[in-house]
């Protein structure tokens, strides 16, 4: 009877098919365009916080927000909104707020109004201590963000980059740092006089993996954020690099140097065992992981230049097959978030390096940016932006775009900031 | 040795069978292989129908019996009006067939014109739910090209979307996000009340939109 019903239901759609069927083909390629008012609370806290919002909103490249003083005229009305006004000025998307503070916490209470629909369509709270006044306002460009474009925000989410400073006595510090996505709230999770490269997150953003040669040898190490705990994986006598975390957090896919050259090696961390993928006598290295687990994407010199390759895990001795054609040079790469497509460092004939994207289903690559040397991006876990390194007169920097056509900066005070990595979401 | 026997026997029946399958499916036992042709392309063919010149001039003049004979004149038929009037005893029984079939032409003719009617209210009113949802979406920058989402709506008598399934995801999640927030933010087609009772729940109640950036 289950077999029938369910033979039924397979068909049903089939039966129903006659239905009307438009076809939409225009749209804007414009961004929203959203007038926030300034959330109103205690001076010294509500500026603080209306300038971090507006930061994460308009890095995203998805709002066009309006002058904040074209908007004095307008915050008069109290209560009421007028929506007509709104209209006029073109507005899609309004926003208030309001903060209030006491001394033992913060809450930050925002609304949002659909101007066309004349209704408001968010009613939000967050709230925390009073020094985490940044994480708020994080969170509140989430919740802005979200409710308007319809993904997921990344602005609460984590950066970790390498940051090399030269000390008096020419002797450079290597630290590797934890940061907002913004790069403020700087942490530093390990301080060391060797270097430290390649740091790479757990997904569940709770621990990292990165290359340090404190011992004079590359080893690659985990480290606990809350604790400061840290454990070398392997104690092989060989160079280890390049870590990468599988998206269920149970293995991490590295380059070992051991068999005379570079192969990567996938490490189960339960009893570190260690499985060989890679058999070539070319170079092979730079791992990432594909967002279900199943491929893994890495570089590999086998065709005479270094080319980005793909291994599907599932197959037993599958071969891997070659993704990147355009060029003598694509190496870092890291899939999107839907596996549609992957991020890569190209050099392009000029000698110059870009940050390329190449979809799928296309047969050519874009290149989205246009610095001369731009190294190891990252991308965000909605996949809107990618954060890269980049070199400026002699000082190199984290740079970030949003594929909706935005950019952005990060700037050091000092020193040289490489290799940053994006965290996964961490709500 | 038995056992290599036993082997080399196996693998010669085994052999015979596969060849045997081998031939049959490549049809040495089929006698009429002809048979089994297959036009795979349609055939141009050339129709002629014949018509008896006599025989149409009739009917042209019974016709013209029913009508009125100014009437034909208009219509351009190469009859003699005097002719017509002299056909005029014919039998009644071809009058009242001739009769009724123009009665169910002219029925088919008006159902015709009802239909159209239809079809252009439904074209009306696609025309402006597509244009509504036009001006909602914001097609992302930096997609490749060539994507397609196709969304079902249910939509309630006062025009609210109530209900929106993702039917074909076009791969591309910013692709797929900007198609369901587009429709999120029409929520709702206000002119859905113009729209026939009969209409809407024939037409309207379930749309299937497809977002093809051309």
């Amino acid at each position: 009877m289950k077999k029938i019903a369910i033979f039924i239901l397979m068909f049903l759609p089939l039966i129903c098919f006659g239905e009307l069927f438009l076809e939409i083909t225009k749209g804007s390629e414009d961004p929203f365009k959203v007038a926030i008012i300034p959330f109103e609370g205690s001076p010294g806290v509500s500026k603080k916080l209306n300038k971090v919002i507006r930061n994460d909103l308009s890095r995203t490249g998805e709002f066009d927000l309006l002058d904040a003083s074209l908007l004095l005229p307008l915050i008069v009305e109290q209560g009421e909104i007028n929506y007509r006004d709104w209209n006029l000025l073109g507005m899609d998307y309004l926003v208030t707020g309001n903060i209030i503070k006491t001394n033992s916490s913060i809450d930050v209470n925002y609304e949002i109004y659909d101007i066309r629909k004349k209704k408001k369509v968010r009613s939000s709270k967050v709230f925390g201590l009073p020094n985490q006044l940044r994480q708020l306002a994080h969170y509140t460009s989430d919740g802005i963000y979200e409710s308007i474009a319809g993904i997921k925000g990344i602005a609460s989410t984590k950066l970790l980059y390498v940051h090399d400073v030269k000390s008096n006595n020419l002797n450079t510090r290597y630290r590797l740092m934890l940061a907002d996505s913004d790069g403020a709230n700087e942490q530093t999770l390990l301080s060391s006089s060797e270097p430290i490269i390649s740091p790479s997150w757990s997904p569940d953003g709770k621990k990292v993996a990165y290359v340090s040669f404190e011992t004079g040898l590359a080893k690659v190490y985990i480290q606990n954020i809350a604790t400061g705990q840290r454990d070398s994986v392997l104690s092989k006598n060989t160079q280890i690099s390049s870590p990468s975390w599988s998206p269920d957090g149970k293995y991490l896919s590295l380059t070992l140097y051991q068999d005379g050259n570079a192969e990567i090696y996938i490490l189960r961390l339960r009893d570190k065992t260690l499985t060989r993928i890679t058999n070539q006598f070319a170079i092979d290295t730079e791992s990432s992981w594909s967002p279900k687990g199943n491929k893994i994407l890495f570089t590999s010199g086998r065709s005479g230049s270094a080319q980005i390759y793909e291994l599907d895990l599932r197959r037993l001795n599958a071969k891997a097959k070659r993704l990147s054609f355009e060029g003598t040079y694509n190496a870092k790469a890291s899939y999107l978030p839907n596996e549609e497509g992957i991020i890569f460092v190209h050099r392009s004939v000029s000698g110059l390096f870009h940050i390329a994207l190449k979809y799928k289903k296309e047969n050519f690559i874009r290149i989205l940016t246009e610095a001369k040397m731009d190294e190891s991006p990252s991308v965000a876990p909605n996949g809107n932006m990618v954060i890269y390194g980049i070199t400026e007169g002699d000082q190199s920097m984290l740079a970030g775009f949003s594929l909706s056509g935005a950019s952005f900066k990060l700037p050091a005070s000092e020193g040289e900031v490489r290799e940053p990595a994006w965290s996964n979401f961490l709500r | 040795m038995t056992a290599n026997l036993r082997y080399l026997n196996a693998s010669f029946f085994s052999f015979c069978f596969h060849a045997l399958i081998f031939l049959y499916i490549y049809g040495t036992f089929d006698s009429n292989t002809s048979q089994t042709l297959l036009i795979s392309k349609p055939l141009m063919v050339e129709l002629k129908f014949e018509v008896d010149s006599k025989a149409a001039n009739k009917e042209m003049k019974l016709v013209s019996k029913l009508y009125e004979t100014p009437l034909l004149q208009q219509q351009d038929l190469k009859t003699n009006p005097s002719e017509s009037l002299k056909l005029s005893t014919s039998t009644s029984t071809i009058k009242e067939t001739l009769l009724y079939s123009n009665l169910s032409d002219l029925l088919e003719q008006e159902k015709d014109v009802v239909l159209s009617e239809q079809d252009k209210q439904i074209f009306f009113y696609s025309q402006k739910i597509i244009q509504t949802i036009e001006n909602a979406w914001m097609k992302p920058r930096n997609i490749p090209e060539g994507l397609v989402a196709n969304l079902r709506l249910n939509i309630q008598p006062t025009g609210r979307i109530s209900r929106v399934d993702l039917l074909k995801s076009s791969g591309n999640i910013r692709f797929d996000n900007s198609a369901l927030q587009a429709v999120r933010r029409v929520e709702t087609l206000n002119f859905f009340n113009e729209i026939p009772a009969g209409l809407y729940s024939k037409e309207f109640k379930r749309i299937a939109v497809s977002f093809k950036p051309s």
